[in-house]
C-alpha cells in the first residue's frame, strides 16, 4: 500500500509541482514537499482511482493527514475488508 | 391562425413525410374540423401526442379556437403532466391516438384519430369563430419541476421565413421533440413555408433516423451540437442533399462548426441562440463561434441584447414576462430576461462560456464545465467531451472529464497523458481535469443536449 501511495504521489508531483518529487519518509510533512492543497486534492482523487476507495468518505471525522506516515496509516486503517 | 395559413399552399403538396404515411397540405388544413373547434372554443386546452403528426393536427385544431393551448411533451411522466394541467387550469384535453392511459386529469378528452376516418370540412373551418390563442410551452426543468412560459404564434414564428416560395424544394428533418421550443420552430418553419417536414420513426436509434432522413432527401436539419457530433461519428455522408445545418441548445464551438463545414462543404452552417423563456434570440452564419459584438447595439432580429455581470440578457417583447401559474417574474423591470449564459468579449466578438448555474467550485474558484470542454474538444483526437465536478475532501470539488475519442485513435494511456498536458498548456491549474477517463459514448437527453447529471 505504501509503495502504491508513494508512486501515485510521485506522478502527481511531476504533473502539478516544480522539480523532482522528494523521497518520502514516514515523517515527511506533505504540504512542505512543494505540493499545494490543489495538488494534494488531486493526489487523493488519483489515489481513489489507484486503490479503489476513498478513506475520507469512509472516516467519520474531518481528518487531514500531516505526514506521509499519517497518510499511509489512514489508507491502511480505512481499507474496506 | 395556423389552419388558414396552411391553406395558402396547393392542397396536393406533401406537408409531412413520415415512416408510415405522407400527409398533404389539404389534409393538414382540414385538421381544423369545425366540430372539435366548437367544443374547444375559448377554452384552455392541454395538447399531448406521441406521434408528431398527431401533435401537429392537435395544434392546427386548437390554434384560433382555444384561448390557451398548453403543449405537453409526450416524454413527460403523467404525474408531471397532470400537475402542469392543474397549474395552468386546462379544462379540456386534445390528445393524439392512442390517448395516454389514465388521461391528463378529470377533464374531458378529445382524441385526434387518423385522417382516413374523418371527412374533410373546409368550409366549416373557415366559418368558425376565431380566437387569439396563447401558446404555453414548458421548459425541460433540469432543475426542479418544469415551468410554463406564455407565447403566441407570433412570438413563435418571428424567425420563420414564411414566404410561400421559400419552401420549394426544402425538406426539413425533425430530430427534436415537437412540444419543445426547438422542435416547434422546425415544424412551424417547415409547414408555414410550404416545405416538406420529414418525421423519422420516433423510437429508432439516431443512426436509423439519419438513414431515414438521408433516404428522403433531407435538405435542412436542426440539432444540438452534441447530436451533430454523433451524426458526424455515425457518418453524415448519408445526408447527401443537406444544404442547411442549424445548431442550437448548446454552445456551438469552433471545432464542431469546422467539422460540419468540412463534412458538408455545400451546406450553410448556422447556430442559433434561443430559449423557451426568451424565445428566438439571434442566429449566426459566419462559421465562427459566439456572435459579433455589434449585435448588442444593432440586434439583427430586433430581439434586444445586453450583458450584465458577464451574463447575456434578452428582451423579447412578444413573450409574457412571467412564468404562468407563478408570481415570480422572468424579466427585470426593463423587460430583460437573464438567460444564465455567461459570455466573454474577445475582440469584436462575444463567446459563450457556459451556464452559470453549472459552475464547479474548486477551492472557491468557479470553473465552467463548457470552458474546459471547449479546450478538450480542440484536441485533434477528441470527438466529444463531458466535464463535471467530483466531490473532493480537500478542495470541495475537482474537475473531471469523460472523453470520447475519434475512431481509430489507439494508445489510450498515451492519449490520456497527452490530453492532460494539452489542458495544462491552455487552462489555469485548477481548471485542468484532475481525472480524465476515455469512454465509449456520452449519452444525451431527449432534447439532444449532453446529459450532465
Amino acid at each position: 500500500m505504501r509503495e502504491r501511495i508513494a508512486a501515485v504521489f510521485a506522478r502527481v508531483f511531476r504533473e502539478m509541482a516544480e522539480g523532482e518529487p522528494p523521497q518520502l519518509t514516514e515523517e515527511t510533512v506533505l504540504l512542505n514537499t512543494g505540493l499545494d492543497s490543489l495538488g494534494f486534492a488531486v493526489l487523493i482523487a488519483r489515489l481513489e482511482e489507484e486503490v479503489g476507495f476513498d478513506p475520507f468518505a469512509a472516516s467519520a471525522e474531518a481528518y487531514y493527514p500531516r505526514t506521509f506516515g499519517d497518510l499511509a496509516d489512514f489508507y491502511e486503517r480505512n481499507r474496506p475488508r | 391562425m395556423l389552419a388558414s395559413l396552411l391553406e395558402r399552399f396547393e392542397g396536393d403538396r406533401i406537408a409531412v413525410a413520415g415512416s408510415i404515411q405522407d400527409v398533404r397540405f389539404r389534409d393538414l388544413a382540414n385538421a381544423g374540423r369545425s366540430g372539435i373547434r366548437a367544443r374547444i372554443l375559448g377554452r384552455s386546452v392541454a395538447v399531448m401526442a406521441r406521434d408528431p403528426l398527431r401533435a401537429l393536427e392537435c395544434l392546427i385544431c386548437a390554434d384560433g379556437s382555444a384561448s390557451r393551448l398548453l403543449l405537453l411533451s409526450p416524454t413527460l411522466d403523467l404525474k408531471t403532466a397532470r400537475d402542469l394541467v392543474n397549474r395552468v387550469g386546462c379544462d379540456i384535453a386534445l390528445v393524439g391516438a392512442p390517448a395516454p392511459t389514465g388521461g391528463l386529469g378529470a377533464i374531458p378528452h378529445i382524441t385526434i384519430p387518423d385522417y382516413e376516418q374523418e371527412p374533410s370540412n373546409i368550409e366549416g373551418a373557415a366559418r368558425a369563430e376565431r380566437v387569439e390563442t396563447r401558446w404555453l410551452l414548458t421548459t425541460s426543468g433540469t432543475t426542479g419541476a418544469p415551468k410554463v412560459v406564455d407565447h403566441s404564434l407570433d412570438s413563435l414564428t418571428c424567425s420563420v421565413n414564411a414566404g410561400s416560395s421559400t419552401g420549394a424544394g426544402v425538406r426539413w428533418g425533425l430530430l427534436y421533440d415537437l412540444a419543445r421550443f426547438a422542435g416547434l420552430q422546425v415544424v412551424l418553419q417547415s409547414v408555414l413555408s410550404g416545405a416538406v417536414l420529414l418525421v423519422p420513426p420516433q423510437e429508432s436509434p439516431l443512426g436509423e433516423q439519419i438513414d431515414f432522413l438521408g433516404s428522403r432527401g433531407c435538405t435542412h436539419l436542426s440539432a444540438t451540437p452534441t447530436l451533430w457530433r454523433k451524426i458526424l461519428m455515425l457518418g453524415g455522408e448519408r445526408l447527401v442533399a443537406l444544404r442547411q445545418i442549424t445548431l442550437g441548445g448548446e454552445i456551438a464551438d469552433s471545432q464542431v462548426l469546422r467539422a460540419l463545414k468540412s463534412a458538408f462543404p455545400q451546406a450553410r452552417v448556422t447556430h442559433i441562440f434561443a430559449s423557451t423563456e426568451a424565445g428566438y434570440g439571434f442566429s449566426v452564419s459566419d462559421g465562427e463561434q459566439g456572435f459579433p459584438s455589434s449585435f448588442l447595439t444593432r440586434p439583427p432580429s430586433g430581439v434586444e441584447l445586453k450583458v450584465l455581470n458577464g451574463r447575456l440578457c434578452v428582451r423579447n417583447r412578444r413573450v409574457s414576462p412571467c412564468y404562468v401559474g407563478e408570481d415570480w417574474k422572468l424579466a427585470d423591470e426593463d423587460g430583460f430576461i437573464d438567460t444564465g449564459d455567461m459570455v466573454l468579449k474577445r475582440g469584436n466578438r462575444f463567446v459563450f462560456l457556459g451556464r452559470s448555474n453549472g459552475a464547479i467550485s474548486v477551492g472557491g474558484d468557479k470553473v465552467l464545465p463548457e470552458v474546459v470542454e471547449q479546450v478538450i474538444l480542440a484536441h485533434p483526437d477528441v470527438l466529444m467531451a463531458r466535464v463535471f465536478g467530483t466531490k473532493n475532501p480537500i478542495v470541495g470539488a475537482l474537475v473531471s472529464a469523460d472523453v470520447v475519442l475519434k475512431p481509430a485513435v489507439g494508445d489510450l494511456p498515451g492519449v490520456r497523458a497527452a490530453l492532460i498536458r494539452f489542458c495544462q498548456e491552455r487552462l489555469p491549474r485548477h481548471q485542468v481535469p484532475a481525472i480524465l477517463r476515455i469512454v465509449e459514448d456520452l449519452p444525451n437527453l431527449e432534447s439532444g443536449k449532453l446529459a450532465r447529471s
